[in-house]
């Protein structure tokens, strides 16, 4: 403290040192809400996952498998996700069906980063949206099979490590019968549209 | 021929312009005035820390917490960095007086006394 030099380090190292112990509280701050609650947060569903048509249920004989692609609606608030320890959060809709020769399959259909301060995307609406990936069966076992949708999360804090969770939208019936006849596009929904990046 | 006396030696370290005596002002302290700017600094530091948590928490924004503390620094970099003399000059300490030794004194018109 016996220079000007001295002075302003010890000043600026220690707002430093102030502000990591006040992150780390930040972090306690949150910590039991997120995990240890009795009622960790979830986001609540304004309009519940609904498939509006299939529009390409497709048995490709170029690739050698089954494709399924549809449009659906959804509506789904993510602010009780946000406290003042959350930086970003990344919600996706995955779809996972089994058949008979295969155990396990997952899909991703639709996902988005909403940042803390992008206000207007804390409510997702989409309406008539297309999935981004075709649920695919390289056995083409997809006619009349189950599928359950999941809302997925992960959110990254500021302070901590990143975590997530995991929501059932419900389960929908892939039809008995392939819809369309002709190979398939290369990405679901129509030509050059607008992809959520 | 009477020798007039040579005008006695003055380095010019001795001599200050104002920047030399801004820089004075600006860096030294007494040992009274390091301890109250440390005693400023971490107490007004503690409080600043408990007021921006506070606030944070209220209104949920992790920013406001960062606001306040940077806005703390820069008040207390002005307060407590340079050397203010109302603050940290209230004791200042007492130099004596330089003494030179009698065989090196500049002395008029005493040549022969280096021919020992």
């Amino acid at each position: 403290m016996y220079s000007l030099s001295g002075r302003l380090n010890t000043i600026a190292f220690n707002t430093l040192l102030t502000l990591g112990v006040l992150a780390g509280m930040n972090f306690l701050a949150c910590y039991p809400f997120d995990f240890l609650g009795h009622a960790p947060r979830q986001p609540t569903i304004v309009t519940p996952f609904k498939i509006r048509d299939f529009d390409v249920f497709v048995k490709d004989n170029y690739i050698n498998e089954d494709a399924l692609s549809f449009t659906f609606d959804f509506k789904v608030d993510l602010r009780p996700l946000f406290n003042w320890n959350t930086n970003l959060v990344f919600a996706y809709i995955s779809c996972e069906y089994n058949t008979t020769k295969s155990s396990f399959n997952r899909v991703t259909i639709w996902d988005q980063r909403v940042p803390r301060d992008d206000e207007k995307n804390h409510v997702i609406s989409l309406q008539a949206e297309w999935p981004e990936y075709y649920l695919t069966d390289i056995n083409k076992l997809l006619r009349d099979q189950d599928v359950t949708c999941y809302l997925q999360w992960e959110q990254m804090p500021i302070a901590g490590a990143n975590y997530g969770g995991k929501m059932s939208l419900g389960t929908f019936r892939t039809p008995k019968n392939y819809i369309s006849n002709s190979r398939r596009k290369y990405a679901p929904g129509p030509e050059g549209r607008e992809y959520n990046y | 021929m009477a020798a007039e006396a040579p005008a006695p030696f003055v380095h010019p370290s001795t001599k200050e312009g104002w920047t030399d005596n801004l820089y004075r002002y600006v860096n030294e302290m007494d040992f009274e005035g390091q301890q109250l700017a440390d005693k400023i600094v971490s107490r007004s530091m503690n409080l600043c820390a408990v007021i921006a948590f506070i606030v944070g928490y209220i209104n949920q924004k992790f920013s406001y917490t960062v606001y306040i503390m940077l806005a703390c620094m820069f008040t207390l970099m002005v307060v407590a960095g340079p050397g203010w003399g109302a603050l940290y000059k209230k004791r200042p300490l007492k130099w004596r007086k330089t003494e030179i030794e009698k065989k090196y004194q500049v002395v008029a018109g005493n040549n022969e006394k280096k021919h020992k």
